[in-house]
């Protein structure tokens, strides 16, 4: 470890981060260049953590060399050892670091007693976490104590997680189901005793830790009263527990971790952090979707206050398969004909193949469906979870970041933009980036590291503009007039425009151009300001430009599905795609 | 730029170790060096059943910490069905005497209830090939070591058998037929290009097939799979797009020998339904290709996306650089010239190695 003063004499100091995916291990290298701190490389190599190779530290390795085949920077000993701190010679880097989502998520057995406000509270904590939860027992539950505690023997967990009941509430009916754990933890046989976190009423916690035992937690009560509902400390433990139960046995990360300086952090962990800046540092509300190979994680972050929901049953891996039941939904995104049973195909050709990528736009457009259903499940969950049940959609907001093949390695950029619309149906005025280089979680714990150079390392391109998106809320007849727009810019000069309801028009605006938008919507349509009220604004350029989506929300498709393909179609092209 | 593809392993001829191991700790019945038929039991052990939990408070109307009042059995005490177990005596002066509802044995008392522990029932563990027993693993099981062909498969329906291996289709593209399923089916595992129809699953059933290994199956069917007594196995896709030329060609060469069918897989830890095919170790076996391995030009390789799922190809062409797909999608690939001289760039991520 380097001492503050020996910092502070240094240059900013060379970082390498890994983030170990299920699928992929990808390592960053932050160093400056020219005078600025940039992404210097960035290298992919599949994640090594199951058979054949069971050990994490193969797939960083490739990931290191082809970094150094790529800069000319030696970065390992001949033994395959990093070489940390750098010298002066530039061989090395000063820090390692890693962000890991490859372990497999905690499984966790549920136990309150109310299923609409003690397991609805539980739920929230779990989402926060990478957890799975394996079943879960409630007032509600059917089966008698034989059979929960069955279930409870079977599914083996890794957590099982009590809440219920309120501070200065009654205790008896708590009480029984935690007898119920008791019993359960007295039949384990073997040395696998899942661990036990207690949430509930705390005038419980003194008999739960006598019942339960030596491996019991004890957190804040979920809900101190029923206005009230406190998730954090929950959270956070379970987090630690994630940390010492999963990430620690993934085979070679002991190895990794000795590189550096700082514990291996939850992807979702450092995506969070890093909204969670950018939040601060551009002062607005920023949303982030990351469609991943096993887990679709959700981050909400303003000034004040960051929210981070992750689901581990949806995902363009393994978890495709999850889709089967939704075939129609699917169906109604396609630009082509394809009918269930072939669509079911690939849903399970791509769960036992989930590294592989489109060859063909007929698969390229079923991806970007598939992606559409999961995006939409998730944030309507997300929104559910955040702000109660009838919730469907997340608050407007200033930036949006999309993370993820799937959305961010689309054959063209307007197709990225078209499955966010599509996907989370926003209304206002917002810009959208793309973390096409996969390297926003590393840029979370940079932020720890070296605050001011993941700045400069932003400025520097790390993420992909794509533009700006004007989304109209209303509803109009197809052939009315929605907004009028006229764009002023120093390349294009005036640009004036009428969107009709039901289009989507893009307007030209390249990377690091700026322009002045004056928009007027018509009295039926709606920009963030209110009906028919409009605005003069100043935005920037991008891979796409300016995006007008005057399809208004609710989106409404056709139910004709040869109308709905060529509409599809329609939208795809007006969007450069 | 180096590539690490992922890697099947299709070998005429091979050195296979394959663990068999009990669920939970046993008894290894083998010694080393060991010769084994497919039939002979390596391991065995005794699985615990579900406990049994009578809530004695209850059915006594009883406080739990009273129960013990009434108790004729001590904790360790073992139960035949009928036993009985708890005696309360009635204000008429007699006595309402309650039975165990199974044999076992009292493993706990606690909060008013009786858990009572059901005897063990035996597992047995299988060498399920023709091998040699290279190393005993204590209280779990064996290695089996053989020689002859492996095949990896992409999914597998989830059982274990043998059987001789049968041409079911004339090659790779073509599906399964009705007239291959004769009177030798019963002994048989069945290989064809694909097969599209529950109807032939049902016919197989019919046959007491020993197995099935296709090159691609629906997904429908897969679904319904689990409900058929024998493994089947699928080596290269979820749809009717046949097998690999080299997979069949070699189940071709190999028809009439005996086969191991391992139809289950565990795809979290990376593990894969595999074709084991034993053969008389009569000369040299090429060693297995080692993960990690760099892709090289002349590399044979498969391909895993449509339209081209389960083509099979040489590699003509590494670049350094990413290189823009067909259809736009900018990323690392190579190309690979086809059997039928067509020449792909293909992304790397959906190549794989035969070795």
């Amino acid at each position: 470890m380097h001492d503050d003063d020996e910092r502070d004499n240094k240059k900013t100091p060379s970082c390498l981060i890994a983030e170990i995916g299920h699928a992929t291990s990808s390592v960053a290298l932050f160093d400056v260049a020219d005078g600025v701190y940039r992404l210097l490389a960035r290298a992919a190599a599949p994640t090594t953590a199951t058979t054949p190779w069971k050990d994490t530290l193969r797939g960083v390795q490739m990931g290191i060399n082809q970094i150094a085949a790529a800069t000319g920077r030696q970065l390992l000993m001949n033994n395959g050892e990093l070489i940390t701190p750098a010298n002066d010679e530039g061989v090395g880097v000063d820090y390692f670091a890693m962000t890991v989502s490859a372990a497999a998520p905690l499984n966790v057995f549920l136990v309150g007693l109310l299923d609409d406000v003690s397991l609805a509270s539980a739920r929230h904590v779990m989402s926060q976490v990478y957890t799975n939860i394996v079943d879960s027992i409630s007032l509600a539950d059917d089966r008698n104590e034989q059979e929960q505690v069955e279930a409870l023997l079977k599914q083996q967990p890794d957590v099982i997680f009590i809440t219920g009941g309120t501070d200065g509430g009654k205790t008896e009916r708590l009480l029984t189901l935690v007898k119920t754990v008791a019993l359960s933890l007295n039949l384990i046989q073997g040395e696998r005793k899942p661990a036990v976190v207690y949430a509930g009423n705390s005038a419980l916690r003194e008999q739960v830790s006598t019942l339960l035992g030596s491996n019991t937690y004890i957190v804040d009560n979920l809900r101190p009263s029923l206005e009230v509902e406190q998730t954090g400390d929950a959270a956070l433990l379970l987090n630690k527990l994630y940390g010492e139960l999963k990430m620690a046995v993934l085979p070679g990360l002991g190895s990794l971790e000795a590189w550096g300086q700082f514990e291996p952090v939850p992807t979702p962990q450092a995506v969070g952090q890093m909204v969670s800046y950018f939040a601060q540092l551009y002062q607005k509300r920023v949303l982030t979707l990351d469609i991943g190979s096993e887990t679709v994680t959700v981050a909400l972050a303003d000034q004040d206050h960051t929210r981070i929901y992750m689901d581990n049953n949806w995902g363009m891996g393994r978890s495709v398969q999850h889709l089967a039941p939704y075939l129609r939904e699917i169906q109604q995104w396609l630009t082509v004909e394809m009918d269930e049973n072939a669509v079911l195909d690939f849903l399970w050709h791509k769960s036992l193949r989930p590294h592989t990528v489109p060859m063909s736009e007929a698969e390229l457009y079923l991806e970007q469906a598939l992606a559409r259903v999961i995006g939409q499940k998730t944030v309507q969950s997300a929104a559910a979870s955040w702000y109660g049940g009838a919730a469907s959609s997340v608050p407007s907001f200033g930036l949006l970041i999309a993370r993820g093949s799937t959305l961010t390695q689309a054959s063209r950029p307007g197709q990225t933009i078209l499955m966010l619309l599509d996907i989370l149906q926003p209304k206002g005025i917002f810009a959208v980036a793309t973390d096409r280089y996969n390297v926003l979680s590393a840029l979370g714990v940079l932020a720890h590291i070296e605050p001011v150079a993941v700045v400069q390392t932003l400025e520097g391109g790390a993420l992909l503009d794509l533009g700006w998106v004007i989304a109209l809320s209303g509803r109009a007849q197809s052939g009315q007039v929605a907004i009028t727009v006229q764009m002023r810019s120093e390349r294009v000069g005036k640009l004036d425009l009428e969107v009709e309801a039901g289009t989507i028009e893009t307007l030209p605006l390249g990377a690091g151009e700026k322009a002045e938008l004056s928009l007027q919507p018509s009295r039926r349509f709606d920009i963030g300001f209110g009906p028919g009220k409009g605005k003069t604004i100043t935005v920037y350029g991008g891979a796409v430009g300016v995006v007008i989506d005057a399809r208004g929300r609710p989106q409404n498709l056709p139910k004709d599905a040869a109308a709905r393909r060529n509409m599809m179609r329609q939208w795809l092209w007006d969007i450069g795609g | 730029m180096d590539i690490f593809p992922s890697i099947t392993h299709v070998n005429p001829f091979t050195a296979i170790k394959r663990e068999r191991l009990l669920p939970s700790p046993g008894e290894v019945t083998m010694r080393l060096g060991q010769q084994v038929s497919p039939i002979q039991i390596v391991a065995r052990t005794r699985e615990q059943p579900q406990f049994v939990i009578i809530n004695a408070s209850k059915l006594l109307a009883v406080p739990p910490d009273e129960v013990v009042r009434y108790l004729l059995i001590e904790e360790g005490q073992t139960l035949a069905k009928g036993t009985p177990i708890l005696r309360k005596p009635t204000r008429l002066g007699r006595a309402k005497v309650y039975k165990s509802p199974t044999e076992g044995i009292l493993y706990h008392i606690y909060n008013g209830r009786l858990v009572v522990q059901p005897s063990p029932q035996p597992i047995e563990i299988r060498a399920m090939m023709h091998g040699y027993i290279h190393n005993l693993i204590p209280h779990r099981g064996v290695v089996v070591e053989a020689y002859g062909a492996l095949v990896q498969a992409i999914w597998g329906s989830g059982k274990e058998n043998i059987g001789k291996l049968k041409q079911g289709s004339a090659d790779g593209e073509s599906a399964l037929t009705a007239a291959a399923i004769d009177k030798e089916a019963h002994a048989s595992i069945i290989f064809a290009g694909y097969v599209a129809e529950a109807v032939m699953l049902d016919t197989l059933e019919q046959n007491s097939v020993k197995g099935l290994i296709v090159g691609s199956m629906p997904a429908a069917l897969c679904a319904a799979a689990a409900g058929y007594t024998f493994p089947i196995i699928v080596t290269d896709a979820i749809g009717t797009t046949g097998m690999a030329k080299p997979i069949f060609r070699l189940l071709q060469e190999l028809e009439g020998r005996d086969a191991s069918l391992f139809a289950s897989s565990n795809v979290r830890d990376g593990e894969r339904p595999e074709i084991i095919i034993p053969l008389p170790s009569d000369s040299n076996p090429t060693p297995l290709a080692l993960p990690g391995v760099k892709l090289e030009i002349g590399h044979t390789v498969r391909i895993a996306r449509s339209p081209f799922t389960g083509q099979v190809g040489k590699v003509s062409r590494l670049y350094q650089r990413t290189k823009s797909s067909a259809i736009g999608l900018r990323m690392s690939g190579v190309d690979v010239t086809l059997q039928d001289g067509q020449v792909v760039y293909v992304p790397y991520a959906n190549l794989d190695l035969l070795a």
